[in-house]
């Protein structure tokens, strides 16, 4: 469903080019859930962008469904984003000024109904009239969640989904996308495995490659 | 003065005396009481120099003051002067106030001095004035672009985060900055009119309080300052889209979420 050949990312650091991503090639199932696990700057969140639609690779290409996402203009790459995948971040990124049903209506206006069953399901129901600040971090990055899955994605990207959250929250947040994701593929970028458990691949990296 | 629509509290001015009717409002233009004196007798400026004294005051229509015709007729100082005090008060009939005005103004020996006279005489005084005060408002609509402009930068440096994740979301640069123009124009809009309401009862206050006590007149609600103020929301949202416009299209928001992350 999702595959990337030889992709490379390199950026200039003075007179040095920097490989972030360099020549990876994956392949992705629908409905698998793929874990992406490395040291800090392994290139993970890079290849994670790159895969999305996020970033265009130096070289290399991605593919969703037979078509070069790498060869679309950007706003053919929003569409895609808007329609076919999700995005959970390490930072909720929720608006301030919209209420958390607000927030998952941004990812999709016309699934009002959808949206609150999300929330309810994410035991997030009583903040649906809440504003961000009004809730705990626990919380937002359900919400999050929800607008990740809310258009019922082909893939959900989650980068570092966890990170800002402690044990229990982060084990009941990977559940959350586990379980609202399950109709598409899961992507989980992560420098802690043990929140992979169930995961049918886990991919390792270092130095913008994977481990073999 | 029955016909000409005028009352006077007080008296007129007695024969070959100094006194004088002033209209009410020339009187509060130059904070005058009944029973004052004004003016000084030697002033080479002043074409009609010496003191009068108020006895009484006019109201009605036409701003117009009264002095002694003897008076001003046989006091040495106006001897040789043009009498350009002496006018001759010509009261149309009812109904025919237009067709004396037009003839009047045919005339070659005098020359017809009529509200819409006054008007065009104070106009053309001020023509010059007005075109600076246009230049003046054009700069200044400049200036609150400018600061409008300076404001969105502002205002998108706060909201960066959520137009960053949007963007990631899947919204286009072109939806985003359709709402951010639409937001715009809704606070625009708005606060003109809040402006506008404002203005008109600032106006209206000082009308009372500071300009009509003083004999100044002015009208309150006039649509001419108010059509040229429609601009400025006008101004102020092609500044903002303009501005938004080229920080949406250097915006990647891996950055934004990066940084943040």
């Amino acid at each position: 469903m999702l595959s990337a050949s030889d992709l490379k990312l390199e950026y200039r650091d003075g007179a040095a080019m920097i490989a972030a991503v360099d020549g990876v090639s994956v392949s992705v199932r629908e409905r698998e859930f793929v874990g992406i696990v490395g040291p800090s700057g392994s290139g993970k969140s890079s290849l994670l962008y790159l895969l999305a639609g996020l970033k265009l690779p130096t070289s290399g290409a991605v593919r969703f469904r037979d078509k070069a996402i790498t060869g679309m203009s950007a706003d053919q790459r929003a569409a895609l984003r808007q329609q076919q995948f999700g995005f959970v971040f390490q930072n909720p990124f929720l608006i301030g000024y919209l209420t958390a049903q607000e927030n998952v209506l941004a990812a999709a206006l016309d699934e009002p109904d959808r949206a609150a069953q999300l929330l309810g399901e994410l035991g997030v129901g009583h903040c649906r009239e809440k504003f961000p600040h009004q809730m705990s971090m626990g919380e937002r990055q359900r919400v999050a969640i929800a607008r990740a899955v809310v258009h019922r994605p082909a893939v959900v990207f989650a980068d570092e989904p966890t990170a800002a959250l402690d044990r229990s929250n982060a084990d009941g947040a990977i559940e959350c996308l586990r379980r609202h994701a399950s109709g598409g593929a899961l992507f989980v970028v992560t420098h802690d495995e043990s929140i992979l458990r169930g995961s049918d691949r886990i991919l390792r990296m270092s130095a913008g490659r994977f481990d073999v | 003065m029955d016909r000409t629509g005028l009352t006077v509290a007080g008296r007129l001015p007695a024969p070959e005396s100094n006194e004088v009717v002033m209209h009410e409002w020339l009187m509060a233009a130059n904070g005058w009481t009944v029973g004052q004196e004004f003016g000084i007798d030697v002033n080479e400026d002043d074409w009609m120099p010496g003191r009068f004294k108020i006895v009484g005051v006019l109201s009605g229509p036409a701003p117009m003051g009264f002095a002694s015709h003897e008076f001003m007729s046989n006091d040495a100082r106006y001897s040789f002067a043009p009498k350009l005090w002496e006018r001759l008060l010509v009261v149309a009939k009812p109904g025919r106030e237009a067709e004396m005005n037009a003839f009047l103004r045919t005339l070659k020996t005098a020359k017809a001095f009529d509200e819409a006279r006054a008007i065009e005489e104070v106009e053309e005084s001020f023509e010059n004035i007005e075109v600076v005060a246009q230049v003046i408002s054009v700069l200044l609509m400049l200036v609150v672009a400018l600061v409008v402009g300076l404001l969105n930068n502002i205002f998108f440096a706060q909201r960066i985060d959520e137009f960053a994740v949007l963007l990631a979301l899947g919204w286009r640069r072109g939806r985003l900055l359709r709402k951010v123009l639409g937001e715009s124009a809704v606070i625009a809009t708005v606060s003109w009119g809040v402006g506008i309401i404002w203005s008109l009862a600032i106006m209206a206050a000082l009308d009372r309080w500071v300009l009509a006590p003083r004999g100044i007149f002015i009208p309150v609600v006039h649509a001419v300052p108010i059509a040229f103020s429609g601009l400025l929301p006008f101004v102020a949202m092609l500044f903002g889209g303009v501005t938004v416009f080229r920080r949406l299209g250097g915006l990647d928001p891996i950055v934004i979420i990066e940084r943040r992350g």
